[in-house]
Formats: C-alpha cells, structure tokens, sequence
C-alpha cells in the first residue's frame, strides 16, 4: 500500500531511490550527446605531440566540454557501480566497504582529472 | 534464532537460462560500464601525463600508441559505444517503446552490430586522419 504522499516523493519500499533513478538517466542523456565530440576529439588527439594537445584542450569550446563530460562521467560511473555492488553484494559489511571504495576512487579519479584539465587549460601561455 | 535468511531457496540465477540477445545485451551493458569505470584511469593517466610535462607524455604517449595499448583503445572504444548504444536503447525503453518480443530481440542484436561497425570506422578514420 503506498499513500500519495509517498507516490509524490517517489518514496518505495527503500525510502530513497527515484532520485537516483531519474539523475542517472538525465546524465545519460547529457552524456550521449557529448559522447560523439568525445570520441571525435580522442581520435584527433591521439598520438598528437604535447602541444597540440595542450592547444587543443585549452581552446573554449573544447575545454568547458571535456570538464563537463569527464564530471557527469564521474557521477555516472559512480552511481552505475554503486548499483552493481548492490546488486550482488548482500554483506551488509561488505556493501558498505564497497561503496566507501567506490566513492573514494570517483574522487581520486575525479580530482586527478579535473587538476589535469585546469593544468592544462589555465597554463600560463608562453 | 535459527538461521532462517539464509537457507531460504533462491529464485533461479543466470546459469539456468538460454541466453537470449536481450539478456545478453543487458549483461553486456553492465561489463561495458565496469570497464569504461575503471578505463577512467587511462584518461586520468593520459590528461596528467600532458600536464606535467614533455618527457613523461612522451612517455605514456609511447605506451598508447603500442600494440598493446592500441588494442586495449580499441576495446575502451568498443566498450564506449556499446555502453551509449545500449543507454539509448535503455532509455527508449524506459518509455515504453521498443518492448515488444520480436523488436526488443532486433534491437539488441542490432547494438551488437551497430557497436561493432561504429567502432572500426571510428579506427578507420583515426588511422586515416594520421
């Protein structure tokens, strides 16, 4: 039995949930948009020398892109992995290590990328 | 008390079905993501790698562009696809499209494919562009 207050906070049987369901999906979206221009700029830049690459990735309508799609990857990433281990860890002290884990990699992943980027695009320029 | 959660009968796993494309797909769809989750580390390693300075990118850049680096891009590139692919699919479904028996089996075969193709033209037109 669900009350309507609980239908209209999206509330099932495990208190929270829908928001998690709903942002991960908007992500997506925002994320398959960019994936293309993504793809596009990894086979431009790959084996390119450093200073096209830096060129590159400090121009203004390739860095704000690259920073935002690497940041909803990261949430993304995290909330896709945080499902996996629910979905198959059921130790209660197992599914909180993990999750801990999990956190702790996105942001070791994400603060390395976001220096890098920042790095990269606000270097002084020669 | 007894331990009664834990001897409880389980619904029948995966080891008990026919693969079907569908399930297939979905599987696909979790391996790819858990891939692309921890291949972040190669764009962590390759954007720290241009920012700290010429040596080491060269470095890291020589490793990338081995043999072996190049197949494990092509497999990130593959697993990228794949994974946005199966999103699209995912959310057309989240609708309420595309569910019927006979479709949802087309389209789950058909991101197999369309992932595959997409993929080597994509290395295709890297290696052109060089």
């Amino acid at each position: 039995m669900r009350t309507p207050l609980a239908r209209v906070l999206g509330l099932g049987s495990a208190r929270s949930g829908t928001e998690d369901f709903f942002a991960d999906r908007v992500r997506a979206v925002v994320l398959t948009l960019l994936t293309p221009y993504m793809i596009g700029l990894g086979v431009y830049l790959f084996g390119r020398p450093r200073a096209v690459v830096m060129d590159t990735l400090s121009r203004i309508w390739v860095a704000p892109a690259v920073m935002v799609f690497v940041i909803i990857s990261l949430l993304h990433m995290r909330l896709g992995m945080q499902v996996i281990i629910e979905d198959y860890i059921h130790h209660k002290g197992w599914k909180l290590t993990l999750i801990f884990a999990n956190w702790a990699f996105t942001i070791a992943a994400g603060s390395a990328l976001i220096f890098a980027l920042l790095m990269i695009a606000l270097r002084p320029v020669a | 008390m007894a331990n009664v959660t834990n001897n409880r009968p389980l619904s029948p796993h995966l080891q008990i079905y026919k693969p079907i494309p569908t399930m297939v797909m979905s599987i696909l769809h979790r391996i790819t993501g858990g891939a692309l989750y921890f291949g972040t580390i190669l764009v962590a390693w390759w954007l720290i790698a241009a920012a700290s300075g010429p040596d080491y990118f060269e470095f890291v850049n020589g490793i990338f562009g081995s043999w072996i680096g190049r197949l494990i891009l092509l497999g990130y590139t593959w697993a990228l696809v794949h994974h946005m692919l199966g999103g699209l699919r995912h959310f057309m479904m989240d609708f309420g499209y595309g569910l019927e028996k006979e479709l949802s089996t087309r389209l789950a075969k058909l991101q197999v494919v369309a992932s595959v193709v997409l993929t080597v033209l994509i290395w295709i037109v890297a290696f052109v562009v060089r």
